[in-house]
């Protein structure tokens, strides 16, 4: 990520990455303004791990694709540095290691009105006692533990005119975008 | 154990090591100097010592004669990151907040706005507060079919919802929208052509209204203009004023000075003219300075005859985007279609498509609703049918007139014309309202006892015909319940001062109207009794007489009496338009379009049993 833009604090990123058999995974970056408008869309094309990374990865592979893999490349590529990144993929928090921007996960619990398109959140391997997280207004913010000032940085985000906007129907617009952008992969 | 059982054993599970490498292999290139021999195979099913339980290995290579350390296989994966399609948008130089149109421009018709509440965007069963991780209401927008770049398509897809959109803006509504609504403000939204067909009543003035709002908010427009019925205009600035009250919005009228400034004023983003006056100003837009982002056409069956010259002075208009408003987009015949086609997309649609080819083609632009299917509590209109016998007198002038009419219709032969059959039909229709001689009408009668109820009850009724004099006639014969006249006759400047006294003054009970001067855009919904005292040719236009009181914001059952003289050529007519209101029902559910909905040729001359004469069929 280029850190020479100056970072806007009504600009927020959503990561989505999602699975979708036999292609893969497929993910997506999303970064809006303070009215929820869109300024910039990344995503990927459909990664399907290699049988060496499936071996040697094991139960840390989703965290390896997800974050280190899809987030990490769609994060290096925006020009418009959001203050904060929420994720709806538990395993896309591991890009943390590679950039200086916080990113939360926001438990899913929508997807049931959302249309999915056949995209699957990647199951979730660790247990939420494993991250760090906070309660706001009812609803768990997880980050990774080892990022102790992210947690400043949710407070000021929640309390900055951002809790006016519904932060988890972003990631309904990445799933469409994706599948609008991928139409050879959608599900009959 | 037998011997070849343990050897059967490591043969399997050499084959699933192999198959890991090789798969290895495909995805690492790096791997491509592992061993790929038979003996070097077994080292690989030794190094990863993976043999199931309780089996002997057998044969196993004698390190230190070959080697001095066992082989080293180094796996590096590949650090490469997956490619990524990346799309930036234009943060919105934006939304104009709706502070910022505070004074009102020259030639505009900006007033006060009416008391007005922010949109809601929560579900019903929603708290009131902290509203950011709650579940709203969502209304997307959805790209439309006929783009083709997906930076274009992804642009609309990534929009917020509409009610986050009117919610960051802080617009304010005087009142709720319906969920349809939204939706069809969301299908307007991203459109170059499109037609709002949604049933009378149910709201398109305002879908157009906030649609064109929005657009012009959100800087994705400039301008637009507006076209409607003359008697429709000040209906649309009290809309404009009611739905977006900040936005300017100016009338082309007065002189032609007057008329040419206007037209050229940037001031106003949204100027109304009406289709008459389109015609003597059509040296003015169609000059190439004038440019509209937006051009709508309320009442677009009013371009179904597409060599009218209105049609062709419409077509002309320079612009980007076109719209069609119409809850009749089929009046008579597909070619009205056709016609509003010729408008919105030049060339989509042809007079000899097949049906289903029509279809496709008009799908993702047209957007068509009605009321028994989106709002499922709106109070019911109750159909009523006062079928009456003629009095005596009219029974025999009736009698006459058909007997005499018909000899005449055979006496013409071959050089008769459906205009003679017409003649033929509105006479006996005018007896079946009033005796010619005496002024006797059962109908009349009929409809004064039931006006006594309606005002009895506090009630106001609509009353039409078709023609004016008969309107006179019933006026004077319900003099005592104040009756006020909304017919072609009525200037359109005193119109709505008419329809402010049939509201507010409590004397006032019945309005009359003709068909043609109050069947659109009229809002009468707190009218619960519609009379038809005779009846249109054609059911679309009836259903939009009946709608200015059956619309949206109505609050009681709207009860329409359809008055008929039976064993006449009124119920002759009315059997053949209940076809075909049977077929209007499907026309937007199923391929089976009908090709007419008012009466054809045939069906005139059939209305006396005649045949259509070879000269009027080559005709």
């Amino acid at each position: 990520m280029d850190a020479s833009h100056t970072p806007n604090p009504f600009h927020l990123g959503f990561v989505s990455i999602r699975e979708r058999s036999p292609h893969g995974y497929f993910g997506g970056f999303l970064v809006i303004n303070e009215l929820a408008r869109p300024l910039e869309f990344h995503c990927t094309l459909p990664l399907q791990p290699s049988r060496a990374q499936r071996i040697l990865f094991g139960p840390t592979l989703d965290e390896f694709v997800c974050g280190e893999q899809i987030a990490r490349a769609m994060l290096g590529k925006v020009k418009t540095k959001p203050t904060v990144v929420l994720t709806d993929t538990a395993a896309a928090l591991s890009v943390r290691h590679w950039i200086d921007v916080p990113i939360f996960w926001l438990q899913e619990e929508y997807q049931a009105e959302e249309p999915s398109n056949g995209f699957a959140i990647p199951s979730q391997k660790r247990s939420e006692s494993e991250y760090a997280s906070r309660v706001i207004r009812g609803k768990p913010f997880y980050w990774l533990p080892s990022y102790t000032g992210d947690g400043a940085a949710l407070d000021a985000l929640m309390g900055d005119g951002v809790s006016q906007l519904d932060l988890r129907e972003p990631f309904g617009r990445i799933v469409e975008a994706l599948a609008e952008a991928h139409p050879r992969s959608k599900v009959a | 154990m037998p011997e070849n059982a343990v050897q059967s054993s490591q043969e399997y599970n050499s084959q699933v090591i192999v198959q890991s490498y090789a798969d290895a292999l495909e995805c690492t290139p790096n791997l491509s100097s592992w061993p790929h021999d038979a003996t070097e195979r077994e080292d690989i099913h030794l190094w990863d010592g993976k043999l199931l339980p309780g089996l002997q290995v057998t044969n196993l290579p004698d390190w230190n004669k070959s080697h001095d350390l066992p082989k080293v296989l180094a796996i590096q994966l590949s650090q490469s990151l997956p490619r990524t399609i990346g799309f930036s948008f234009p943060e919105s130089s934006g939304w104009l907040t709706t502070t910022k149109h505070s004074t009102p421009q020259p030639g505009s018709n900006r007033e006060e706005a009416p008391a007005s509440v922010q949109l809601d965007v929560r579900s019903s069963d929603e708290p009131s507060v902290g509203n950011a991780l709650q579940t709203p209401r969502r209304t997307r927008l959805q790209p439309p079919k006929d783009l083709v770049r997906l930076e274009d398509r992804l642009y609309y897809v990534l929009q917020p919802p509409l009610e986050t959109i009117a919610q960051s803006a802080k617009l304010t509504f005087p009142f709720q929208p319906f969920p349809y609504q939204m939706e069809g403000i969301a299908f307007l939204f991203p459109r170059s052509s499109a037609i709002l067909a949604d049933e009378m009543g149910l709201g398109k003035t305002m879908q157009a209204i906030t649609a064109i709002r929005m657009l012009l908010l959100s800087g994705e427009m400039r301008d637009a203009l507006l076209i409607c019925p003359k008697p429709l205009v000040t209906n649309w600035v009290r809309e404009f004023r009611q739905w977006a009250p900040e936005i300017p919005v100016a009338v082309i009228e007065g002189d032609s000075s007057k008329r040419a400034w206007v037209w050229s004023n940037p001031q106003a983003p949204v100027k109304i003219a009406n289709y008459e006056l389109m015609l003597r100003d059509s040296s003015i837009i169609n000059d190439e300075s004038i440019h509209f982002d937006l051009v709508v056409l309320d009442e677009a069956q009013r371009i179904k005859n597409r060599n009218s010259t209105t049609s062709e002075v419409v077509r002309a208009i320079p612009r980007s985007r076109s719209w069609a408003l119409t809850g009749t987009p089929i009046e008579n015949s597909i070619e009205d279609l056709v016609s509003i086609f010729e408008f919105l997309s030049p060339g989509t649609l042809r007079d000899d498509m097949h049906l289903k080819s029509l279809g496709k083609a008009t799908r993702d632009h047209i957007l068509r609703r009605t009321k028994d299917k989106v709002l499922a509590d709106m109070p019911p209109k109750l159909f009523r049918n006062a079928d009456l016998d003629l009095s005596h007198e009219q029974r025999l002038s009736y009698r006459i007139a058909e007997e005499e009419g018909i000899v005449h219709l055979s006496d013409l032969g071959e050089s008769i014309t459906v205009q003679h059959v017409f003649e033929l039909v509105l006479r006996l229709k005018q007896i079946c309202n009033f005796d010619p001689v005496t002024g006797a009408s059962s109908k009349l009668e009929r409809l004064e006892a039931d006006i006594e109820e309606v005002a009895a009850s506090g009630q106001k009724a609509i009353v039409f015909s078709q023609w004016v004099e008969t309107l006179d006639v019933i006026g004077t014969k319900l003099e005592r319940f104040n009756p006020v006249y909304y017919t072609g006759r009525v200037p359109s400047k005193k119109r709505d001062n008419v329809i402010e006294q049939f509201r507010n003054d409590p004397k006032c009970s019945v309005i009359l109207m003709s068909y043609g001067a109050g069947a659109v855009g009229l809002n009468l919904q707190f009218c619960h009794y519609v009379f038809l005292f005779d009846r249109w040719w054609n059911p679309a236009v009836e259903d939009q007489a009946i709608n200015r009181a059956h619309r949206l914001g109505v609050k009681q059952p709207v009860t329409v009496t359809r008055m008929m003289a039976v064993e006449t050529i009124e119920q002759r007519i009315h059997d053949v338009l209940e076809q075909k209101r049977a077929l209007l029902q499907i026309l937007f559910e199923e391929a089976g379009t009908p090709r007419n909905l008012g009466l054809n040729q045939q069906e005139i001359f059939g209305l006396f049993g005649l045949q259509v004469p070879k000269v009027a069929k080559a005709a």
